[in-house]
């Protein structure tokens, strides 16, 4: 049967089991599959009934055909022996429509898949609302399920690959982009947020600047993919307050203008109950020091909700509050025991306490200040649609409280309001550091709240890892959508790839940057696809000249 | 009496349950070689002096077309037919070419013929449809011994052999090397080699075969003349392919070649030089070809090639069983 969309390639082969679910094809001479290529066969039953099985190529090989020696290409080579090549594909079935499970019939057409039919061997005619994330290799959009990323049937995304090459960030900032510059969340789109957790280098302080460097093929997959080509619409920049100065200034390198310095003012620290995010450097979780914690925290409540309000500073004991110090100052001395009172903690257990608040104060008191100029400098990721939160300059521990703060608040506020919506879109990188598998962290249970209540109150966690083994179990299992870009060998063999087929685990070493391997609950095989370059910018000289701002000296000066 | 739609219309046919290969060792180059020969052994070289020939290389190869057949018995038959028992024979041969030029080797054109044979001179009434598309065409042969049918087999193939092979040598820049004794006997534009892997007959006399038996390798023996009452008068030469192990009798890696008298003596001499620098190129390593190193490459190739499309002998066999037993049924 011919097929004027679709040219035959080649036939299904008998000389090799073809099932339901995959089976061999001969290419014809002059024709070519190659990996990736998405075919369809119509096999016709005696009933009269037509099956029609879509697949994609995972295997493509040539061989001399009959019962070869491996001397004989040489003999070919040399024009001495004459040989037939067989060139062969293997492909996966990924639909069978109707779902009449018969094997395909050895000797029947296989055609290459073009548009429409395209849409349907990957399930996209069933996707009623979707969202674009990538292009296949040979240019075709590839769509995910807006459902799978939205909480209605699933929710977030996990995305693993080794530093560097994986660009697993610049794949996670894509499909925001996408999400937010398509029709994809329709009525959601006007309150749906998105918080960003910029852990490496300054790439994302750029977002909202166009990209100079973006040429016109680009372009041409931007449009492909029904994207504008330009940067994010709406975004705001928070970078971590330098250390020593009164007046906050944000502690960035290569961009200050349009960034705003964050920071929390003692009163919130304490109101909010934020001490149990300095103390993340335990692998241990003893009750012991954590009753401490809560004690302290309690005061330090009580204390926030006494006095005025506005000002930035407590007061607990007489003692004024104006800095991280000056808390240490405070529990260092006896006001510990005062708020240990009656409770059975060793003073062993108080040391503790004490050291570790020491130690934490280095790395991130410069972010707790009672001072007037501190008010009014948090992070408010509601008032633009994507916000970044720069913590890369910090110390582990210091990132660790401010992702911690940041995640807690949301929570605490998605609970308060109840309801699945408005959606808040969260890319957090090292994710492995944040929730591992092994070991403690004051993050995992927020976390793993996330992952696993997030999808009802409209939460979906990007996360971001250099392997997603080392990450806990559930946080990766709950995931809809896994990504994996370049990964290590040994990593790749590992049951969190299970989604990957043995030849998907080996081409996985492979990738190039800007190739992801890409699996949905609802296309039974995981997807190679490719993203365009980033139309945005994501350094000061990919800026477009006339954009605007960045590059000016005294920018940081206006704040 | 069988049903009156048989395709075998009068004959009752059976299969003989031996395996073909159980036959009779008949050597297959069926007449290969002649009876009785002249030989003028002082063509090139005079007759008491006889020594190898080494030629000098760096002529230019010509395009090389290597013609070769298959063939293969599907079934013995044991005919009746009114009392009387004659043989029969299903079977099919395919023939086809290997094309060397521009540094490549490649197969050309083939043909296959099925054949349904009967001996003592009968002829099956018609063609027989073994299964759709796997047709038989009928075929007869005068003598009544069980082997009959078979050597009606391999005749056809060399028929057709010859015909390729005269094809062929229409076209002046080919040499064409035909596997086994010569059957093109006049001028043609191309050049027409036989190339005799298996030496039932030396020919040469005594006093030549020392020079036969140490002919080191790559090299040739003179040419000489080989005139016949039952065929054509042809020049022939002997190569060494290869050089012998020290178990193996002097004999191995023997072939001989022949062209047409019709060539001319300074032709054949021309072409036995020619072929004793070529073909050794083309000889297979002994781990590949258990017929090495007589068995060129491409005639291996071919031959592997032809027999590939001749089908699935197991079932052919089975799907006549079928035939007949769906014949028998009817009676």
């Amino acid at each position: 049967m011919s097929d004027s969309q679709s040219p035959v390639v080649g036939l299904v082969l008998g000389s090799q089991d073809a099932t339901p679910l995959d089976f061999w094809v001969g290419v014809r001479d002059g024709e070519h599959l190659q990996l990736d290529d998405l075919v369809l066969v119509r096999s016709h039953l005696s009933s009269g009934d037509t099956v029609t099985f879509y697949g994609i190529v995972d295997i493509v090989r040539k061989r001399f055909e009959g019962s070869q020696f491996d001397t004989d290409a040489f003999r070919v080579a040399d024009g001495t022996l004459p040989a037939d090549i067989s060139y062969a594909a293997h492909v996966q079935v990924t639909r069978v429509e109707p779902e009449y499970f018969v094997p395909p019939t050895p000797g029947e057409a296989v055609h290459v898949v073009r548009n429409e039919e395209f849409r349907k061997a990957l399930y996209f005619d069933r996707m009623e609302r979707s969202v674009a994330i990538g292009l296949t290799r040979t240019g075709e959009p590839v769509h995910a399920n807006l459902e799978f990323l939205d909480g209605t049937r699933g929710a977030h995304a996990s995305i693993s690959g080794v530093s560097g090459v994986a660009t697993k960030t610049s794949y996670a900032t894509f499909i925001l982009y996408s999400l937010f510059h398509s029709n994809a969340l329709g009525l959601d789109a006007a309150n749906a947020k998105a918080l960003i957790f910029n852990v490496k280098g300054e790439d994302l302080l750029w977002l909202d600047k166009p990209n100079a460097k973006l040429d016109a093929d680009t372009r041409a997959e931007y449009q492909k993919l029904g994207l504008p080509a330009g940067p994010f619409q709406s975004v705001a920049f928070f970078a971590p307050a330098r250390k020593g100065t009164v007046t906050p200034m944000p502690d960035t390198g290569s961009r200050q203008e349009g960034v705003r310095p964050y920071l929390w003012t003692m009163r919130e620290f304490c109101r909010e109950r934020l001490l149990r995010f300095v103390f993340v450097d335990g692998e241990d979780a003893r009750a012991q020091i954590h009753l401490v914690i809560t004690r302290v925290e309690q005061a330090l409540e009580k204390a926030a909700r006494e006095g005025d309000q506005a000002s930035a500073s407590v007061t607990v004991d007489g003692t004024v509050l104006t800095s991280f110090s000056d808390l240490i100052d405070l529990l260092d001395g006896p006001s510990l025991d005062l708020m240990m009172r009656g409770a059975p903690v060793a003073q062993g257990t108080q040391d503790a306490f004490r050291r570790r608040l020491h130690a934490a104060s280095e790395r991130m008191g410069h972010l707790v200040s009672g001072h007037s100029e501190a008010r009014n400098r948090t992070i408010d990721w509601s008032a633009q649609q994507v916000t970044v939160v720069d913590i890369h300059s910090l110390h582990a521990s210091a990132q660790l409280f401010v992702v911690g703060v940041l995640l807690k608040r949301m929570m605490d506020q998605k609970e308060q309001q109840g309801g699945s919506r408005p959606l808040v879109f969260v890319v957090l990188d090292e994710l492995n550091k944040y929730a591992p598998r092994e070991g403690w962290s004051p993050l995992h249970g927020l976390l793993l709240d996330i992952a696993e209540r997030g999808r009802s109150l409209g939460v979906s966690l990007f996360g971001a890892q250099q392997t997603a083994s080392e990450v806990e179990r559930r946080i990766v299992g709950n995931a809809a959508i896994k990504v994996v870009g370049r990964l290590d060998a040994a990593e790749s063999e590992r049951s969190e790839y299970g989604f990957l087929t043995r030849v998907g685990r080996v081409r996985a070493t492979l990738l190039r940057p800007g190739s992801m391997i890409v699996a949905q609950p609802e296309i039974p095989m995981a997807i190679l696809l490719r993203f365009p370059f980033p139309a945005w910018a994501t350094r000061a000289s990919e800026v477009a000249a006339g954009a605007g701002g960045g590059l000016d000296p005294f920018a940081r000066m206006g704040l | 009496m069988a049903h009156p739609a048989s395709p075998f219309a009068e004959f009752d046919v059976r299969i003989d349950p031996w395996a073909v290969e159980y036959g009779s060792e008949t050597p297959l180059e069926f007449g290969a070689d002649d009876e009785a020969a002249d030989l003028d052994v002082s063509v090139e070289q005079d007759a008491g002096a006889w020594s190898p020939v080494r030629p000098a290389g760096g002529g230019e190869v010509p395009d090389l077309a290597v013609v070769d057949g298959v063939r293969r018995m599907e079934a013995r038959l044991v005919v009746s037919r009114g009392g009387q028992t004659l043989h029969g024979a299903l079977g099919t041969y395919a023939v086809g070419v290997v094309h060397c030029r521009d540094g490549r080797a490649t197969f050309g054109e083939e043909q296959r013929g099925r054949l349904l044979i009967f001996g003592s001179g009968y002829m099956p009434p018609a063609s027989v449809a073994v299964s759709p598309g796997l047709v038989y065409d009928p075929r007869s042969v005068a003598e009544d011994d069980p082997d009959a049918p078979l050597r009606g087999l391999h005749h056809e193939m060399r028929v057709a052999e010859e015909a390729f092979a005269r094809r062929l040598s229409q076209d002046e820049r080919l040499l064409v090397v035909a596997d086994g004794p010569l059957n093109i006997g006049e001028q043609t534009p191309g050049r027409v080699v036989g190339f005799v892997k298996r030496l039932f007959k030396l020919y040469l006399g005594p006093e030549h075969l020392p020079v036969l038996r140490s002919l080191p390798c790559g090299t040739r023996t003179p040419v000489f003349l080989i005139r016949s009452a039952g065929r054509f008068a042809r020049y022939s030469w002997f190569v060494r392919l290869a050089a012998r192990l020290v178990v193996e009798s002097d004999m191995t890696g023997l072939v001989r070649l022949e062209v047409s008298e019709a060539v001319g003596r300074d032709e054949a001499i021309r072409l036995a030089d020619l072929t004793t620098l070529v073909v050794p190129r083309f000889v297979p390593s002994r781990s590949r070809d258990p017929r090495a190193p007589q068995n060129l490459v491409p005639i291996g190739a071919l031959e592997q090639h032809l027999r590939r499309g001749l089908g699935d002998a197991r079932l052919i066999h089975r799907r006549l069983a079928s035939l007949l037993a769906r014949e028998l049924s009817h009676v």
